[in-house]
């Protein structure tokens, strides 16, 4: 079994870790305040995870090749991410 | 360029077992609507739970992430061996479910020094709202991971395509419940 950086298998596996990576650091380094940057860091952080879910949705469990259940899925997920970004900013207003 | 695709039985297309699918949309209801009920409940604290939150090991678990959609590689890596029935793929099957649960092995032992450590320091299920969301949410997943675990091993014994395939999507579910509880337990 060879691989190689052509395999959307191995692309994918290498774009979650670098997520994993750079959402991970964004939360250790992000500043106490103000209040905006404690939020945009949450937004960068939900961002880096919907596109995490999607990856494994699309190329782990192979939605790339359906492409009503992938906007179905990438749309809910999108859906949870922005609820929990709403929330997190309200959270960091008051 | 090969593919891990199986396009042949369900509605819509879906690849792999139907029951999987159904499954996979339930958890992430059930993981997802308890995140958005924790997020709530923040708004009540948000001091508190920043607090609980920084006694926490997000290195600790952003590692964790990466071990995981490792495991998540080896899955599917293997369900694409499967595919070609041959006896060497066969084998390659095995070894690449056995490092799929040694990855799994690996999340629960970080998990249970993360555990014990909570554990030492008082950080029990009463010690704040934050810490009942996070031992029951993250003992949940673990209990996937560990039912995902005993499914890959007993999968591995005949590694029959449609059953590596099947145990693979188990194994991504519990990837992807992790994906969405990791950043709203840990990060955010």
């Amino acid at each position: 079994m060879k691989l190689s950086w052509s395999d959307p298998l191995v692309r994918a596996w290498v774009a979650l870790m670098a997520l994993s990576l750079a959402a991970t650091a964004v939360a250790i380094l992000r500043p106490q305040s103000p209040a905006w940057a404690g939020t945009a860091a949450g937004a960068v952080i939900l961002g880096f995870a919907w596109l995490k879910a999607r990856i494994i949705l699309n190329r782990y469990l192979g939605l790339a090749f359906v492409p009503a259940a992938r906007r179905a899925f990438g749309a809910g997920l999108g859906g949870f991410a922005v609820a929990a970004l709403v929330l997190y900013a309200l959270g960091q207003a008051g | 360029m090969t593919e891990a695709v199986d396009i042949r039985r369900n509605p819509g297309g879906l690849p792999g077992e139907l029951i999987m699918w159904v499954l996979i949309v339930s958890e992430l209801a059930v993981f997802g609507a308890a995140l958005l009920i924790f997020l709530v409940l923040r708004l009540s604290d948000p001091q508190g739970f920043a607090e609980s939150q920084a006694q926490l090991h997000r290195l600790s678990a952003g590692i964790n992430t990466m071990v995981l959609v490792s495991s998540g590689f080896a899955a599917a890596l293997a369900a694409r061996a499967a595919e070609t029935g041959t006896a060497g793929a066969r084998r390659a099957v095995r070894w690449l479910l056995a490092v799929a649960i040694v990855l799994g092995g690996v999340f629960l032992l970080l998990k249970g020094i993360e555990y014990a450590d909570a554990a030492r320091r008082g950080l029990g299920l009463e010690a704040h709202v934050f810490f009942t969301f996070y031992w029951l949410l993250t003992l949940f997943h673990a209990a996937h991971v560990v039912a995902g675990m005993v499914i890959l091993a007993i999968v591995s014994i005949r590694a029959h395509a449609d059953a590596v395939e099947a145990s693979a999507q188990f194994w991504h579910m519990v990837d992807l419940v992790w994906v969405i509880l990791f950043p709203v337990i840990y990060l955010l």
